[in-house]
């Protein structure tokens, strides 16, 4: 029985602060007291303050920690966020409205003491400039939730708490729309298709660590998973929640709820292919042996889809590309060609070794584009988020200044390198 | 814009009609206009160019006496005043494509003039060109002469011109061992698909990413009497005394540096933290011997399992390290161990 997940769209060109929420005519007017009153009613959190950031403006985000795209379940089972917002029923079916084109952001700041990877890692958005092609949601019309720590909050229980109201607005906000007829509406539906086009699947290594490098499926974090099988239905709902502040890396939730290659299958499914399922996985499984548990566990849930073939995504780097070149090694072992797309470590023009890891296996490589472009990024007129920032690695610095920014300082970089189309191309 | 580039064309003593092997130690010889297949050449130029003269030289020659050669040679090819030197095509005979890749390495840097060759993609010059010089890659038998010289001219014309050459896909020449970021007309998710899809159906497929071929490294054969053996730990963990004296940093590191163990039984919290910016420090820094171990190799000497614990201790960090550097850093740690009396390296890594 196919799921039949029905996305109402209600594009959204500008957002305006004022004393109502309501969406009309592609703008999306937000009452900040309200969504306020809503976020501080679980006293997890001190504060919160909100800003508009439109494509264009002379603005900088930093302390980013997610952009979620507000989505509201307007009939069907479950509901959008499913496990954070609701029983954790499965979710991509009915009918979904979808504020589209922008994203709440989270903006705030830790107060508690941060060691090894349990770092929040500088994340910056240019809604303007050369940098705006560098990181996501520069071409996002975006509301901002500058969140203030409960004084002495552990950051565990302050990034709980960001988290959780983050996506209560964001479904508030879509929530707006449910008496309306959508402006565009899509209909997600893996029907029948010729039996003889190739099978192929989607495999989506997420990142998990620890806190602050997390992914969550159904409001639970991947620690202790095995590979798991997921419609991508389920994650257009926001099945999947992003919690990763690796910010070179991490997969904002706007994106695990609208991955390309889940598009590109859907896209072709009945065309030249059948999109014959979709699993999800964490990399940076804690040794060998779990890695080539995992990596195995994925081949033969490929194999019992009856996969031909396998494309590969991944939020991750250093240890955890072990995990997706020994998933890749097992699938083709299997009998499933696997492409794989990865991003690579050698910077531009110094000849440097492209990979962390490879496999024999894996001779069709998409590229991504290579780390470590530096970026003239200029002057802005206005920051959101604190103004000093501390870039990883590097020194405090005044975020309203012009300054040369590492690729890696950028919010989302990998991931707005695949969908601005960089690639690595030999010289 | 050049009107009529002045190509300087370097060619072997069998091309320019001497002889075969017999005749390869023919001296640098200069002559106006073109030989053998510098006739193609001006012909497939027709008009955008001209060889104003070809320099030959004997392979085995050059081969022998390959500083001389090049220096005589470079003083005939200035005389010349081309915009261009050309050598080649040199298919695949090793010893003529190692001189072609000498004459334009030096004619790029003691000249000052544009330099290109056409050679087979597995001739030993092709290597010898390394960065610096394009080469053209051609088939490797004189049959393939007429494309050969077609295909580096494209690529010598733009070059002559002072153009700005692409990436080696879209110019024609081979991938020199850089890599930069252009943007794709195609979408990522799109060209992810398209591959798999024409690996499925057994076409053929271009990689996006060529991964080098790495060295191999033969391991060398086990310890057989452990007893006898003194033992050292290195780690790339980030290891550091606290307050991290040597500076080194949690990610993209470049140095390395030596703790002392000399009279440390075992390393309580305090002694070392780890700076590694990559996977979660809190327990090793709660007790350090949990990455470092040596409260056990201390164990295994006291027991007589091992001969002894080497005094010093290697320290790097790992995160996001180049593997250039990083090599570097092996192979400098291998100087070290290989001057002291150690059999063998324990290698805690994260």
């Amino acid at each position: 029985m196919s799921m039949r997940l029905e996305m109402g769209m209600f594009p959204v060109s500008e957002v305006v602060l004022g004393d109502r929420t309501v969406y009309r005519g592609g703008t999306l007017t937000v009452d900040p007291a309200e969504l306020r009153e809503l976020v501080l009613l679980d006293g997890n959190l001190g504060d919160v303050s909100f800003h508009t950031a439109k494509p264009g403006e002379s603005v900088r985000i930093t302390n980013v920690l997610d952009a979620v795209e507000p989505l509201f379940k307007v009939s069907g089972p479950s509901c959008a966020f499913p496990g954070f917002l609701g029983p954790a029923k499965t979710a991509g079916e009915g009918r979904t409205h979808k504020l589209a084109g922008m994203c709440v952001i989270s903006s705030t700041y830790f107060v508690g003491p941060m060691t090894g990877i349990m770092t929040y890692r500088e994340g910056i958005i240019d809604m303007t400039g050369p940098g705006g092609r560098y990181c996501t949601n520069s071409e996002t019309v975006n509301l901002v939730a500058r969140y203030k720590p409960i004084d002495g909050i552990s950051n565990r229980a302050h990034d709980d708490a960001v988290r959780l109201a983050t996506l209560k607005i964001a479904s508030h906000l879509a929530e707006c729309t449910v008496s309306m007829e959508p402006v565009q509406l899509e209909t997600f539906e893996l029907g029948d298709a010729d039996p003889a086009l190739p099978r192929v699947v989607f495999v989506d290594q997420v990142m998990h660590q620890a806190s602050m490098v997390q992914t969550f499926l159904y409001g639970k974090d991947l620690d202790d998973s095995l590979p798991t099988l997921i419609h991508p239905n389920e994650m257009f709902d926001g099945a999947v929640v992003g919690a990763n502040y690796k910010t070179q890396q991490k997969v904002p939730t706007y994106i695990h709820c609208n991955m390309p290659l889940a598009y590109e299958l859907y896209r072709r499914h009945g065309v030249d292919l059948q999109f014959s399922g979709t699993i999800i996985t964490r990399g940076h499984r804690n040794n060998q042996a779990l890695k080539e548990r995992s990596a195995h566990y994925v081949a033969k849930l490929a194999r019992l889809l009856n996969a031909d073939g396998a494309v590969l995504a991944f939020e991750g780097g250093g240890n955890s590309t072990v995990d997706y070149w020994l998933t890749v090694q097992a699938l083709e072992q299997t009998g499933v060609r696997a492409v794989p797309i990865i991003y690579e470590v050698g910077r531009p023009g110094t000849g440097e070794f492209p990979l962390v890891f490879h496999v024999p296996e894996a001779n069709a490589i998409v590229s991504k584009g290579m780390q470590g472009d530096r970026i003239k990024a200029p002057e802005m007129a206005r920051v959101v988020g604190s103004q000093m920032v501390q870039l990883y690695g590097g020194g405090e610095r005044d975020a309203k200044e012009a300054f040369t920014m590492a690729s890696s300082d950028y919010y989302a970089n990998e991931w707005a390198m695949d969908l601005n189309r960089f690639t690595g191309k030999a010289y | 814009m050049i009107e009529k580039v002045r190509i300087v064309h370097y060619i072997n003593q069998f091309f320019a009609g001497d002889g075969g092997e017999e005749k390869s130690d023919q001296p640098v010889t200069s002559h106006e206009g073109p030989i053998g297949p510098g006739l193609l050449v001006d012909k497939i130029l027709g008009g955008r160019g001209e060889v104003v003269g070809t320099i030959y030289c004997g392979d085995s020659l050059f081969a022998k006496e390959e500083e001389r050669c090049t220096a005589e040679a470079i003083s005939l090819i200035k005389g010349f005043s081309p915009d261009l030197v050309l050598s080649g095509p040199a298919f695949n005979a090793g010893r003529y494509g190692l001189a072609c890749a000498a004459i334009c390495l030096a004619a790029i840097e003691e000249v000052g003039v544009p330099a290109v060759t056409s050679m087979y993609p597995e001739n030993p010059g092709v290597r010898a060109c390394g960065k610096r010089v394009y080469v053209v890659p051609g088939g490797d038998t004189v049959a393939d002469m007429e494309e050969a010289i077609e295909n580096v001219l494209r690529l010598g014309l733009k070059l002559a011109q002072g153009e700005a050459i692409g990436n080696a896909e879209e110019e024609g020449y081979i991938p020199r061992g850089m890599r930069y970021n252009e943007i794709s007309e195609v979408p990522t998710s799109q060209r992810a698909v398209d591959l798999v899809l024409k690996k499925i159906a057994g076409e053929t497929y271009e990689t996006e990413l060529e991964v080098p071929r790495l060295e191999e490294i033969a391991p060398p054969a086990p310890i057989t009497d452990l007893g006898k053996a003194v033992i050292a730990i290195v780690s790339e963990g980030g290891m550091v005394p606290v307050g991290n004296p040597d500076r080194l940093t949690g990610s993209r590191n470049k140095n390395w540096a030596k703790y002392s163990l000399a009279g440390k039984d075992s390393l309580p919290v305090g002694t070392f933290i780890s700076i590694h910016g990559g996977f979660n420090t809190v327990f090793v820094n709660e007790d350090p011997d949990r990455m470092l171990a040596v409260d056990a190799l201390r164990r295994l000497e006291r027991e007589g399992e091992i001969a002894g614990l080497h005094d010093d201790f290697l320290s790097t960090c790992g995160n996001g390290g180049s593997f250039e550097t990083m090599d570097g850093i092996g192979r400098a740690w291998a100087k070290e161990i290989k001057a002291s009396d150690i059999s063998g390296v324990v290698l805690p890594a994260t």
